[in-house]
């Protein structure tokens, strides 16, 4: 992944203050739910569709259909709001949300509806961008140093933190937590 | 100069004020972030206002003190909210690898209600 330089040090700086307008400290958990809310970012879990679209949302909500659709930001001029699927977990919801966030706080322009062929809309520097930054809104730097100068576990930190396992261990390991508490 | 009620009644157009930001943005080859970061506004500011939520005073008066923009010129008198036109929706998809065709025709169905409940509100 071949992130613009300075990229990495700018998302440690979203998420650090955005947890300072949260009033949360630096190496505190960070809910995707209240950081929507702190950015004016309407959040519709899908289920809350189902009187209006009932065999779509149930398609989605079942086991193969879940596998297709994590998250969507949905847009008109600037403004944009998230559909989630709430048949996740609730650290796999974490990480959906965040990552959507991630691609709205950095302003990444919305690709039109009508090409529902997913790749073709896809760029891949700002997927990248999204997912350097989604995980790190959810485990700041900071966040991953206090893991591991706490010696928690995974688990441990997987359910502080509210989010997954993969998510802890990648964390840990991008900020190089490790060497720096050596 | 003429006296004018107009300017009681106006309403300060957040979307044309964030566009002449994105302008003066661009012009000197910066990130969001750096905007924030050099008016001295919360991190949140800019993405607020992206989406509707009108600055506060201390915030506007930054980001004018920055872009050099004058907030007097984004004010309107036209009270009622911009009508959008219908066909401007856009979405972005997470790029769900496993997304099928069945499941694009039933995203697309679902973000189409979404936006039409939400255009209500």
């Amino acid at each position: 992944m071949a992130l613009r330089y300075g990229f990495k040090a700018e998302a440690n700086r979203w998420s650090r203050e955005f947890r300072k307008e949260l009033k949360v400290d630096p190496e505190d958990p960070l809910c995707p739910w209240e950081l929507c809310e702190l950015l004016g970012i309407p959040l519709f879990p899908i289920s809350s569709f189902r009187d209006a679209r009932s065999k779509e949302v149930l398609y989605f909500m079942s086991e193969k259909g879940s596998r297709e659709f994590s998250a969507v930001a949905v847009g008109h001029g600037l403004k944009k709001f998230v559909i989630h699927n709430d048949a996740h977990d609730k650290k796999r919801q974490a990480s959906n949300i965040a990552h959507e966030v991630a691609h709205i706080v950095l302003h990444h322009p919305l690709s039109p509806m009508m090409g529902t062929d997913n790749r073709r809309n896809y760029n891949k520097d700002q997927e990248d961008e999204a997912a350097w930054l989604g995980p790190a809104l959810l485990i700041s730097d900071e966040a991953a140093l206090s893991i591991v100068e706490r010696r928690m576990s995974i688990q441990e930190a997987s359910n502080y933190y509210r989010v997954s396992h993969e998510l802890v261990q990648m964390r840990i390991n991008v900020s190089g937590a490790r060497k720096r508490v050596a | 100069m003429q006296e004018s009620n107009e300017m009681s009644t106006g309403r300060f157009d957040g979307e044309k004020f964030f566009a002449a930001l994105d302008g003066q943005r661009s012009a000197r080859g910066i990130t969001w972030k750096k905007v924030a970061e050099q008016a001295g506004v919360p991190a949140s500011t800019l993405t607020r206002m992206s989406q509707g939520r009108k600055p506060d005073v201390d915030s506007l008066s930054a980001l004018c003190a920055w872009s050099g923009l004058k907030s007097d010129a984004f004010m309107t008198t036209d009270s009622r909210n911009n009508p959008e036109p219908l066909a401007e929706m856009s979405a972005l998809f997470r790029a769900d690898p496993n997304l099928s065709k069945e499941g694009a025709i039933a995203l697309e169905a679902i973000i189409k209600t979404a936006y039409e409940q939400l255009r209500k509100l």
